[in-house]
């Protein structure tokens, strides 16, 4: 029982992330989902100290004002500055996250319930054990009630504008030119990018995050040839890190998000590993 | 509409599960820390099982949990902490948790006028060490413990008393043998500041070099500071802590050193946790005695 719930809690946060991430990669925008990841933290700061609460809807409505704000900067800074990219994402995110984790130092003080480690590193056992019961009925986890509308959104907006993010992806003058509005895709992918950081950043943090975003994705692209296919085998890869780091983690009874990330790491390595050889027997 | 929402309905009856608790989580009663545990054992006794989260030896202010924990809480019939912010950021888990769960502090009955404040507001949260009041403080505990097991009362009720009294005699001894050391010498050094209540309960000087919590890095000026006060004062002895690294500590021997006074490391003392079993520290009036035992020696 408690074995399921942690392993559907880390799922919750795993799945949605290794389907954006399929976005992402294809698309190397694997920078701006970091920096939109660490970017949202000033957001969530001062949605908390306006509200005054940890509760999702005002953390939401920070996090994707921020979001917005960051693809803006950062778009900004290269088009009208004539900045290159990599260094227009690396000062829009390490600023705006610096920005804040000062607020986080100066006005949520030592005893409130945003500090930094927690917002770095995360913390999936607390958020396994932030349960919702009700008249003795346990429905989940709150992480899983909050991260099953994303990912049931995101499986529609994939699944509806599938052959739009094909184009997107691959090809997007043809598609601005057949009239398909490309930066509305963009941005319903960085607005559902910093709803899922901000709705995960209690349970892995901002740094483990991104390579749950990433490492699936990754490792995916590596042996499969549509689309299709590898957001399938994204999410299934999501998922098996999953349920190795929530076994691992009771085996050796240290911290489950860093070890997810771990097995995606070595996931990866094999794949690159294993291609080779797979690719050999297909062409004898 | 509706229809979607009797789905809903539907589908959140087959997901759920009944929460209920099997006979032997019935009797397992999880403590924060390894004092916690002690004296909730100590009231107990073998009727209940006792766990704590952190073992001997682990520092409260910086925990955090394990996968372990997770099973262990999510088990337990009660949750017992220490409260004045301890536990650092276990504290929001304990009062996430208290919204499903029975979860009771050792804060709730400590009288407030024996609560010490480090800066005016952040109360030292090393409470223990001030035995009468955390005694009383226990009152709150075990009324809690007899709430869910009424079966057990008259042998709670009882243990209760017993240790109670235990304490306030180990402390009378305790006082009378830390005033035999001449009171010039009487100067408890340690690493970091959790000897406030200890210092006022049993009558001797206190300074540490790092701030009640172990989080904060000690800084140049607390260093030099503390390696003044040492060779001025002619200390005889500075203490490490079992839970708390002696680094620190170790760079302030040193600079004494350097100013040609020598001061020795008198022993280590139990500050936020127990010893490990057979230490002679690992109850908490033992952890009491180790620690004078060790002082006594150290400042002789």
């Amino acid at each position: 029982m408690n074995d399921l719930l942690m392993i559907l809690t880390a799922c919750s946060v795993a799945i949605p992330a290794s389907l954006l991430g399929v976005l992402l990669v294809s698309k190397s925008l694997v920078m701006v989902g970091d920096a939109i990841s660490h970017a949202v933290l000033p957001g969530i700061v001062v949605a908390y100290l306006l509200s005054g609460t940890k509760d999702s809807v005002p953390m939401l409505f920070g996090a994707a004002i921020t979001g917005f704000l960051t693809t803006f900067l950062i778009d900004f800074l290269r088009k009208k500055w004539r900045i290159q990219e990599d260094a227009a994402i690396g000062f829009t995110f390490t600023f705006l996250f610096a920005l804040g984790v000062l607020m986080i130092a100066i006005f949520a003080g030592k005893n409130s319930d945003l500090d930094q480690e927690c917002v770095l590193y995360g913390d999936l056992e607390t958020s396994i054990l932030d349960q919702v019961i009700v008249g003795s009925y346990l429905y989940g986890t709150r992480a899983i009630l909050q991260l099953l509308p994303l990912t049931i959104t995101l499986l529609i907006v994939i699944i509806v504008g599938f052959k739009g993010w094909k184009v997107w992806a691959f090809n997007p003058q043809f598609g601005s030119f057949i009239g398909i509005p490309i930066q509305a895709f963009q941005l319903v992918l960085m607005l559902l990018l910093s709803i899922h950081a901000v709705l995960s950043f209690e349970s892995v943090g901002v740094i483990l995050v991104v390579g749950l975003l990433v490492l699936p994705a990754a490792t995916a692209l590596q042996f499969s040839g549509t689309l299709a296919r590898t957001f399938l085998y994204s999410a299934c890869i999501g998922i098996v890190s999953c349920v190795f780091g929530v076994f691992l983690g009771k085996w050796i009874n240290i911290s489950i998000s860093p070890l997810i990330v771990c097995v995606n790491g070595l996931l990866f390595l094999i794949s690159i590993f294993v291609l080779p050889f797979k690719k050999s027997i297909r062409s004898s | 509409m509706k229809r979607f929402v009797y789905i809903l309905i539907c589908a959140g009856t087959v997901f759920s599960c009944k929460v209920k608790q099997t006979k032997e989580n019935e009797k397992l009663i999880v403590c924060s820390t390894s004092i916690t545990a002690d004296c909730v054992r100590q009231v107990v006794g073998s009727k209940l099982t006792v766990k704590s989260l952190m073992g001997p030896g682990v520092d409260p202010h910086t925990y955090n949990p394990r996968p372990s924990d997770v099973v262990l809480l999510n088990d337990a019939r009660l949750v017992v902490y220490t409260g004045f912010h301890l536990e650092g950021k276990m504290a929001e888990l304990f009062s996430r948790l208290s919204e499903r769960k029975e979860v009771i502090s050792f804060q709730l009955d400590f009288p407030k006028q024996r609560i010490l404040y480090t800066d005016g507001i952040t109360p030292d949260p090393h409470v223990w060490f001030d035995t009468d009041s955390w005694v009383h403080g226990m009152n709150g505990v075990v009324d809690k413990l007899v709430e869910l097991y009424p079966q057990y009362e008259l042998e709670f009720r009882e243990n209760f008393y017993r240790f109670m009294i235990q304490v306030q005699q180990k402390t009378k001894e305790l006082k009378q043998k830390l005033s035999e050391i001449p009171e010039k010498q009487r100067v408890l050094i340690t690493s970091h500041d959790a000897f406030h209540y200890f210092g006022r309960t049993f009558d001797i000087r206190v300074k540490a070099l790092q701030g009640v919590s172990t989080s904060q890095e000690p800084g140049m000026r607390d260093v030099v500071d503390l390696v003044d006060f040492i060779v001025d004062h002619k200390v005889k002895a500075i203490f490490v802590e079992n839970s708390v690294s002696p680094k620190a500590l170790k760079s302030v021997l040193s600079s004494v050193e350097r100013r040609g006074y020598h001061v020795k490391i008198g022993g280590t003392l139990f500050s936020d946790a127990l010893g490990s079993k057979g230490s002679g520290a690992d109850t908490y009036v033992g952890m009491l005695t180790h620690n004078v035992n060790s002082i006594k020696e150290g400042l002789k």
